[in-house]
């Protein structure tokens, strides 16, 4: 162990009075003579209570949790039981009852008090035949009686008159009246008050220990079921009120639960709602589970650790801020645009001056714009143009320059429609700010990935009626009505309903609450156990979705990285390769004026050109009356613009020309492929000169001292194309494309005779077979981007529209206002 | 459940079933909260507090119950919440019921426990794992072969070096916060 861990544990050791005399007078004397040590015993004690008070806080907020729970399922338990009937509450004639019969029925005794603790009886107690069960409060328990009605008892259901949970065996008292004979046997009328009432059963229902009578625990209620030939809709379940006169009245009617059918919890649809249309809208496959599912548990990495995408990317884009001008000309001259990725563009183009949030940096922050403003189609007008918009006198500009001081933004005039829905996808939102964690407004995915599991087979969560649900839990983008759901799967449906809606506040809850779902019939009972794997399975899948998501984002980082290198490289290649080829040309073209003019060139020396191999921007224009100039500079001037060389010496008479003559390149069909690139392998240099698309065609100058090969490859998706052609001359020259594979290519390029060549065409095959997979790796996360962007509304549909506007400008008034 | 029945609870560490029972001690709690500019997230703060601080009284060995436990908690809810409105100068107490017990009997628990705020802080704002495994071993005692099966550490030997790692780490921020 460490120094420092030990030391640790000494201290942890002194604190707790672990250690012996002897080592502790030492260790306080080693405290006393030093101060850092003092100290560190300090911190250690603080931290100890520290932890004693976050496990207290803990432990009471459970307490408070457990507290609400049950004030919540006290409402829903059935308060104390006494004689009920199942009845339906519509006016029904049932054939008044006989009295005469009961002198024939023997009566029974009866105990001296009755289950309220009274002495009132009524005759069905003293007609009906008595159904005694002995059972232990401390186990669950099932009964059936002589007539078929079930009783599930669960353990600890009968307190004692101080509300404890009576322990060992009691006696469960039950008398029952199904039948019709059996009622008018009893003498039980099926009144309330003065109506009558169909019934469907009678029964009555006691506990007692040692002749006192038991409560049931409201929140531990027996389950009842009575059988019946026939289930009519709208039964009630009321309570028997003894008169008297011996008669009962049927009082507090009850809605009766209905019993869930579990089905295969795997043929449910667990997805927030819209998810699966939306993603067949767009024209996804959403009938790949495997599909769906990833995408959209991909989600809960927002609910866990993440650095995405705060981190990453901006990582990225920050590497190719450095230089972007550079960048973009460079992504220009190559034909290579990046895919239109909002989150650059934006941080491109835009956050210099506008922050996502409220904050007015230049501009005003862009919290809820998309929102404020008159439309997607407005902002692209305004982002492209906005000098055009003020100088139209659409009002809702003036509005903005008049809060903004008159300040007008950039134009962005060429930015193409793409980029600009991107841009405007990504101001949009949603932005996650990850100091705002522990707030995500929705429901974890990871949450649901682990209940949409066979686990769960047989809860209430595998039922239509919770899928229903579902929905709704969704729209409240609060996580913890999920959690009243999963965390109570032994209560009621219509109990957890109610709480939901106590929580909530939302109607729906109600109108779930009033149908009087119940639970699964024998259904799973490893509620605790359940409970805990939702705890501990949706962490775990939190955490390693996150994990996922971050090894991502960060790979993709790594290759935004890679990418921009390589471009960089690539530049600096060209840049020297010109350099290399111009002074090679200019070498070429000074011998062989000099050698035309009889004169005699010294090489290497003093010649100011070759010494100054890297020509200044001021002779670029210079050149063209054939006065008399500087042999040297002439060249220079006249290779540097590829135009023909033509210079007198006045002194001896003596002319040198070289001729430059254009040569035009069309390739057929050009518009069919990807990329076409025309190179020209002059024997006289080292490498390559890479051909300017000039409008349709390609155009060079070709230098008459040398012979050129040309060579054209050009891409369309996977395939590759090929032409070449040795000893090319000025004109014209049509190219017809072979497809062919880039092995053979590569093979023609290495058969170059100049090794030079052959090391530089090698560089830029490589390059562009680089840069073509980097092309399809940010097409494919523009599309990851896109979809993500689009799907997260449906997924999480309060982080979408949590972007709310409190500073808006006032949006136009309404025509006709005025 | 009787009021020494419950301080033999919390003799026996029972923090849990003291909790619970005590927590229906809450409505009127919270309504003198709600009735004096607090929500309903205030009012339980406060009582979550409150019995902490009660709690921690009550397990004291020379301990002596003067009054009810509800008066108790009563008194210290109304107590710390007075204080939070006169630190946050809102509005003043509108005192309908009077003090039952003076609040000296209390106020040395609630500073004390004030000061360790800090450092629940920072335990509190640790990794999960790192928080669990300091709970689970300082404040339910449990044994380290335990918690290492389960957290799921390969040994006890790495359970307790990782331990120290988080108190280690936990030392570190707490030492920042205090010299800043």
């Amino acid at each position: 162990m460490r120094k420092e861990l030990e030391l640790m544990e000494t201290i942890e050791n002194y604190l707790k009075g672990n250690l012996s005399e002897a080592d502790k007078n030492a260790f306080e004397k080693r405290m006393n003579a030093n101060p850092e040590i003092k100290k560190e015993v300090e911190l250690q004690k603080q931290l100890m209570k520290g932890i004693e008070r976050t496990g207290l806080k803990q432990s009471a907020k459970q307490a408070g949790k457990k507290y609400k729970l049950n004030k919540n399922l006290k409402n829903w338990g059935l308060s104390g039981l006494t004689i009920a009937v199942i009845a339906l509450s519509s006016v029904f004639v049932y054939n008044s009852v006989s009295k005469k019969n009961h002198k024939e029925n023997d009566a029974y005794d009866l105990p001296s008090l009755n289950e309220q603790g009274e002495k009132l009886w009524s005759d069905a107690d003293k007609y009906l035949p008595l159904q005694s069960f002995e059972l232990n409060n401390e186990k669950d328990t099932v009964v059936e009686t002589a007539d078929g009605i079930v009783f599930a008892i669960p353990a600890n259901c009968f307190l004692d008159a101080n509300g404890n949970p009576v322990k060992g065996s009691i006696q469960l008292e039950v008398k029952e009246a199904l039948k019709a004979a059996d009622i008018m046997k009893a003498g039980l009328n099926t009144k309330s008050g003065d109506k009558l009432l169909e019934t469907g059963g009678m029964f009555y229902l006691n506990a007692r220990q040692n002749d006192a009578s038991l409560k049931i625990d409201p929140k531990n209620s027996i389950y009842a079921e009575v059988p019946t030939d026939e289930v009519k809709p709208g039964m009630q379940l009321f309570e028997g009120k003894r008169l008297a006169n011996g008669t009962i009245d049927w009082v507090n009617p009850k809605p009766i639960q209905k019993d869930l059918i579990p089905v295969d919890i795997l043929s449910l649809n667990f997805y927030p709602p819209n998810y699966l249309d939306s993603l067949k809208s767009w024209g996804y496959n959403n009938k790949d589970k495997k599909f769906t599912d990833s995408l959209y548990y991909s989600f809960a990495s927002l609910f866990g650790d993440q650095t995405y995408p705060a981190a990453a990317p901006q990582q990225a884009s920050d590497s190719i801020k450095k230089d972007t001008v550079f960048t973009r000309s460079l992504s220009a001259q190559l034909g290579y645009y990046p895919q239109a990725d909002g989150e650059k563009i934006f941080r491109q183009n835009c956050a210099v001056c506008h922050s996502l949030g409220k904050d007015k940096i230049t501009g005003p922050g862009l919290e809820g714009v998309a929102k404020r403003v008159p439309g997607d189609e407005w902002l692209k007008k305004f982002i492209k143009n906005n000098q055009a918009l003020i100088i139209s006198g659409d009002p809702y500009t003036k509005k903005i320059f008049k809060a903004n001081g008159d300040a007008a933004m950039t134009v962005f005039a060429d930015m193409s429609d793409k980029d600009l829905n991107a841009v405007i996808n990504y101001i949009k939102g949603p932005h996650y700010d990850p100091d705002n964690k522990s707030e995500m407004n929705g429901i974890n995915p990871a949450k649901i990935k682990t209940i949409w599991n066979e686990k769960f087979q047989n809860t209430l969560l595998a039922t239509k009626e919770f899928e229903e649900r579902l929905v709704s839990i969704f729209g409240t983008c609060n996580e913890s009505v999920l959690d009243i759901y999963v965390n109570n799967l032994d209560k009621n449906l219509s109990a957890l309903d109610s709480i939901a809606y106590d929580v909530t506040g939302k109607d729906v809850f109600k109108k779930f609450a009033s149908r009087n779902d119940g639970k699964v019939k024998n259904g799973n009972k490893n509620v605790q156990l359940l409970k805990k794997y939702f705890e501990e399975k949706t962490k775990a899948f939190t955490e390693a979705i996150a994990k996922t998501k971050n090894e991502f984002w960060k790979k993709q980082s790594d290759a935004d990285a890679k990418a921009y290198q390589q471009q960089q490289d690539h530049s600096i290649n060209d840049e020297k390769r010109l350099d290399d080829n111009f002074q090679k040309e200019l070498d070429l073209n000074l011998d062989n004026a000099y050698q035309q003019l009889g004169m005699k060139r010294q090489k290497g020396g003093n010649s100011a050109p070759s010494a100054n191999p890297i020509p200044p921007a001021t002779y670029g224009v210079a050149v063209t009356s054939t006065g008399w100039c500087n042999i040297d500079a002439c060249v220079l001037e006249n290779t540097l613009a590829r135009t023909t060389i033509d210079f007198t010496n006045k002194q001896t008479g003596k002319r040198a020309v070289i001729k430059y003559e254009p040569l035009k390149i069309s390739v057929n069909d050009s518009k069919n492929y990807d990329r076409v690139l025309i190179y020209l392998l002059p024997d006289e240099l080292n490498s390559f000169m890479r051909v300017e698309k000039k409008n349709e065609n390609f155009e060079e100058q070709l230098n008459e001292l040398m012979v050129y090969k040309m060579v054209c490859i050009a891409y369309k998706g996977e395939e590759s194309f090929y032409f070449s052609q040795d000893n090319v001359r000025p004109g014209s020259l049509n190219v017809s494309l072979t497809k062919t594979t880039n092995a053979i290519i590569q093979n023609n390029v290495n058969q170059l005779s100049n090794h030079g060549q052959v090391k530089a065409m090698n560089d830029e095959l490589n390059f562009f077979a680089f840069e073509k997979e980097e092309a399809k790796r940010q097409v494919e996360l523009a599309k990851i981007n896109e979809l993500t962007n689009k799907i997260t509304p449906v997924i999480l549909p309060c982080i979408a529209s949590e972007v709310t506007d409190t500073t808006a400008i006032p949006a136009p008034a309404k025509k006709g206002k005025k | 459940m009787e009021d020494q029945k419950i301080i033999d609870l919390i003799k026996s560490q029972r923090h849990d079933k003291v909790f619970t029972t005590l927590y229906n001690y809450f409505p009127v709690v919270k309504k003198m909260i709600l009735a004096n500019g607090g929500r309903s997230e205030d009012a339980e703060d406060i009582y979550q507090e409150a019995l902490i601080v009660f709690y921690k009284k009550a397990g004291a060995a020379d301990f002596k119950l003067t009054s009810t436990i509800n008066t108790y908690l009563y008194s210290i809810c109304r107590f710390m919440w007075k204080d939070q409105l006169k630190k946050q100068q809102k509005q003043t107490f509108t005192d309908i019921e009077k003090e039952t017990i003076s609040e000296s009997e209390f106020i040395t628990e609630i500073e004390a426990e004030g000061q360790f705020k800090l450092a629940e802080k920072v335990i509190s704002e640790l990794g999960e794992r790192c928080k669990e495994l300091l709970i689970l071993f300082y404040f339910h005692s449990k044994k380290l072969k335990d918690i290492a099966s389960k957290m799921g550490y390969n040994s006890e030997n790495t359970a307790k070096n990782q331990k120290y790692k988080c108190l280690e780490a936990a030392k570190n921020k707490l030492k920042a916060l205090q010299t800043n």
